[in-house]
């Protein structure tokens, strides 16, 4: 089907890259199961682009973009049959386990965003990807990814409350 | 609540046990995938072009998961609005649990995924579900279980149809226990029963691929890992002069081997197919992509995936296809995002359907119209508008 050291250098960077790809993507789709099958299927569509991708440098930039796009076309067709979160995880009181509870409410309201700004969201903070990098992830410009962040910030405000004024909202600021 | 928002999603994030992935499966999958691809663009046909365009409906397996059929449930017939072409084959399309057929609809009893259309109705299948239904609008009944099955980021392939006549075409474990695919199952929506079972050839590492289905033909490619030459092979399409394929006639259930050559030649003589002539003068076909240009949609055939080549879809009389929009028609998909329409279905030799979805993906699924086009006048209607629930139409890429 194709030539041996090529499969081989794929299963070597799949390897590498399966668990970081897949944190990203359970962070886009919120579903373990779902995450699973858009990281095999950005890998699938890595694999068939391979002989194409020159610049080894940009192989996780192009996985990244599939799960990217292929998550928000995703999370739109599934919307019909899925809820998003209207009750957020109880909050506990302050104890050892307060950074787990509170990055599980964080990944809770995420999961609450409409798909382009979820993904603006992890890409900029999670993956700490500048706006020009994010745009590119995206497929948009870097207008689109300020308008997305600033939207999906603010509604992660509205369902956190005021525990949110506690959260750092620190990136990169870098824009090139 | 402390830390930063990159700090509370890296938590969030490490706090997730990583599966263990299926490379072989990735591997086996895009090898499947490109080997589709390259039969796509590899036919050529000695004799000058002429017919009008058409969709390429060369597909095969894909990933495979298995889950209890739901059970039958009772049809529920309603009435919509009239989607389709007179005299043609009806629209066939899928919103949630309801499959439309025509003017009519049924009720499925979960969320449909997969859907294909026959002469005579739909065949569908729900996620991650082997159950293979098929209904002509009022009633419903089960085909079978298909070992492909609908994942949900992979819908093509579960079963094969014709772009005209009523066979369907799916792999099947036959009556072994384990489930590995060794024979394909063709039924006829049109008598609604089995017609036929074709073992697979010299099966190996791989499935054998379903690559054309007409009204009395099923053609098929043996494991690509075969000894041989065939049209689709493990090292590159056609390596060898006379590359073949196997004809299943379903009439006397003969098994014919025949060169490459009588496919692209049988494919050429239809309507139903789009072609393009290549810079080297080579006839190509295969499902067309179409950039929107002003209010119209210009085709175009990729054929070669490497230097990303293409060549407009062109008409019996040498000039290119361009399909109009309606007038005032806003396209679904966004300014800043790719543009994303493809074939879905022939409906007649002169009508067929795309889908105009909102670029976000390349699923199946869609979110945005469903357009009627007549070919080669290139006027187009909207025949079933976006709605707030996607929908799941078949897909002839």
């Amino acid at each position: 089907m194709r030539d041996n050291g090529d499969v081989a250098a794929f299963a070597e960077y799949a390897e590498a890259c399966s668990a970081t790809l897949f944190k990203t993507a359970f962070l886009m789709v919120g579903d373990h199961q779902l995450a699973q099958d858009l990281v095999q299927e950005a890998l699938v569509k890595t694999l068939m682009a391979w002989p194409r991708l020159n610049d080894r440098d940009n192989l996780h930039a192009y996985t990244r973009r599939v799960i990217v796009t292929t998550s928000i076309s995703w999370r739109r067709r599934r919307s019909f049959h899925e809820r998003p979160v209207e009750v957020l995880p109880e909050r506990h009181g302050p104890d050892l386990a307060e950074a787990v509870v509170t990055a599980n409410e964080m990944v809770a309201a995420l999961g609450t965003l409409p798909p382009r700004q979820r993904a603006a969201i992890v890409l900029r903070f999670y993956q700490d990807l500048t706006e020009v990098q994010t745009a590119e992830a995206m497929g948009c410009s870097v207008g689109a990814v300020k308008s997305q962040v600033s939207a999906g910030l603010r509604r992660l405000r509205e369902k956190l409350g005021s525990s949110f004024d506690h959260v750092t909202v620190a990136d990169r600021g870098v824009t090139s | 609540m402390t830390g930063s928002v990159g700090d509370l999603l890296r938590r969030g994030a490490e706090s997730v046990a990583v599966p263990r992935f299926d490379l072989d499966e990735v591997i086996a999958e895009a090898g499947r995938r490109r080997r589709r691809r390259r039969y796509l663009v590899a036919g050529t046909a000695a004799v000058a072009l002429s017919a009008i365009a058409a969709g390429s409906v060369l597909v095969a397996a894909t990933i495979s998961r298995t889950q209890d059929p739901p059970p039958a449930g009772p049809p529920s017939p309603s009435i919509s609005k009239t989607l389709g072409v007179e005299g043609a084959r009806p629209l066939v399309y899928a919103v949630g649990r309801t499959v439309h057929v025509g003017d009519k609809s049924v009720q499925a009893d979960k969320p449909v995924a997969f859907i294909a259309p026959t002469d005579d109705g739909a065949v569908y299948q729900a996620t991650l579900d082997r159950t293979l239904w098929f209904t002509d609008g009022t009633t419903t009944e089960v085909l079978g279980t298909s070992e492909w099955t609908a994942a949900p980021t992979s819908h093509r392939g579960v079963v094969t149809t014709g772009d005209s006549g009523s066979l369907v075409v799916w792999a099947d474990t036959g009556r072994r226990t384990k489930r590995i695919p060794v024979e394909f199952v063709v039924y006829d929506t049109s008598r609604r029963e089995e017609v036929a079972r074709i073992p697979f050839t010299a099966p190996g590492s791989d499935e054998p691929v379903v690559l054309y289905v007409d009204e009395d033909q099923v053609y098929l490619n043996p494991d690509p890992s075969a000894p041989g030459c065939w049209a689709v092979d493990v090292d590159d399409i056609h390596p060898c002069r006379n590359p073949q394929l196997f004809r299943f006639d379903v009439a006397t259930g003969e098994t014919t081997k025949i060169p490459v050559s009588e496919l692209d030649g049988a494919l050429n003589a239809r309507a139903r197919i789009f072609t393009a002539v290549t810079q080297d003068g080579r006839v190509v076909y295969g499902e067309p992509a179409f950039d929107l240009v002003g209010n119209r949609l210009v085709a175009s055939i990729h054929y070669s995936v490497a230097d990303d080549d293409a060549a407009p879809v062109t008409l019996a009389d040498g000039s290119e296809l361009r399909l109009r929009l309606p007038t005032g028609y806003v396209p679904p998909w966004p300014s800043d995002g790719e543009d994303s329409v493809g074939v879905s279905q022939w409906l007649d030799d002169t009508h067929v359907a795309l889908f105009a979805n909102d670029g976000g993906g390349d699923l199946p699924a869609k979110e945005g119209d469903l357009l009627i086009c007549e070919v080669p006048d290139g006027v187009c209607r909207v025949a079933v508008p976006r709605a707030s629930q996607p929908y799941v139409a078949p897909y002839l890429g």
